[in-house]
């Protein structure tokens, strides 16, 4: 089992590529730090509204900026999957097995996104999000939203709070 | 001696540089961060509705969100002074530091005038200049990029830092494309100029 996680996570390519280039890894940087804003900055206006900031917002066209925050997930993962597997060129010859089984603060980040998203699924699963859908200029979204904008708010600032240690964790 | 060294050999800098508490440098770098996110997060959330996404959801209240977005700002003021104070001399012997200050202070005057002008004001309730309003928008989308590639790339030797900050405006122009292509397809971009709703 480690020998096949090992192998499946171990990117010499990459790590090639980021070794050749001295760009790469500072590009990664600037893909994740853009990333960031767009995921969390799109995402917390979304959530501070359910809980009752700018309420005279209706909610339904709120979503079509969601997608932005989408595209900013999709641009944090590709560069995280950078730093992650080709961690090997920046620390030479780290496998991403070892950082992963060894870094509290990378396994707390990722504890946290896992949660983050299941509170997304349960959002859109549970049929909160078609009932917040609905909620007009003025009016309150239920109860359960509250509790789960709430959660959003703080699992998303912790996901940043421990991605930002986790090279003190390596 | 001069403030800066003062300030770079006191106490504080000297602690927050070298423990290795997590209220000491961690927390600072880790504020700079989040407080990042708020403050570029907020202001492209303006910038894209005035650029016609979600053009169904009135401007007006979301000016409710700009005590968020100066929260954000002045976490990353305060924890920044802090971050400078810890190796004045480095940064100021940075080009790129001054680029980062310069596209800060420019992303601050535009969002200030979107504030002003789109979010409230007699401006906003009257009506304005759509054009103008959509070209301050991409000043502030703009100048934060600067902002956070001068500001990564900071932490690297002068050759990587030219390298770097080609290596991002080539990647920008790319997605820029693939935005202007692909965006409005799957509806991200902006309707076509001079719809009636995009702006309201």
């Amino acid at each position: 089992m480690e020998a096949v996680l090992r192998y499946i996570l171990d990117w010499p390519s990459l790590n090639s590529f980021l070794n050749q280039n001295a760009w790469g890894w500072p590009l990664l940087e600037i893909t994740h730090f853009f990333g960031m804003a767009l995921l969390f900055g799109i995402i917390m206006m979304f959530d501070l509204r359910m809980l009752g900031v700018a309420k005279e917002l209706p909610l339904a066209p709120f979503r079509r900026l969601l997608p932005w925050s989408i595209f900013g997930f999709v641009l944090s993962v590709v560069s995280g999957l950078g730093f992650t597997l080709g961690l090997g060129a920046n620390l030479f010859g780290v496998n991403a097995y070892d950082v992963l089984l060894t870094n509290l603060y990378l396994q707390v980040k990722i504890v946290l996104i896992v949660l983050a998203g299941l509170n997304i699924l349960f959002f859109y699963k549970s049929g909160v999000g078609r009932q917040v859908d609905e909620v007009g200029p003025g009016e309150d979204v239920p109860g359960a939203a509250k509790a789960m904008a709430a959660a959003s708010l703080v699992l998303w600032t912790g996901v940043m709070y421990f991605g930002r240690l986790v090279p003190w964790g390596l | 001696m001069g403030i800066l060294e003062s300030l770079e050999s006191s106490g504080f800098a000297v602690w927050v540089r070298e423990s290795p508490s997590l209220l000491a440098y961690q927390l600072y770098i880790t504020l700079h961060t989040i407080g990042l996110a708020m403050v570029v997060g907020v202001s492209s959330a303006f910038s894209f509705r005035i650029l016609g996404v979600a053009s169904d959801m009135p401007l007006a209240p979301m000016e409710r969100y700009l005590r968020f977005m100066w929260l954000g700002f002045w976490i990353n003021a305060l924890s920044g002074v802090v971050l400078f104070v810890l190796e004045p001399f480095k940064f100021l012997t940075l080009p790129v530091f001054y680029i980062k200050m310069l596209a800060v202070a420019v992303a601050v005057i535009a969002v200030r005038k979107i504030a002003a002008q789109v979010l409230r004001g007699p401006a906003a309730v009257r009506g304005f200049e759509p054009a103008a309003a959509k070209t301050l928008a991409v000043v502030v989308m703009a100048s934060w990029a600067v902002a956070i590639v001068a500001g990564r790339v900071g932490a690297y030797s002068t050759y990587i830092q030219l390298q770097a900050t080609a290596a991002a405006i080539v990647t920008g122009v790319i997605l820029a494309i693939g935005w202007a292509v692909l965006g409005r397809r799957v509806g991200l971009a902006e309707p076509k100029a001079g719809s009636a709703r995009s702006i309201a």
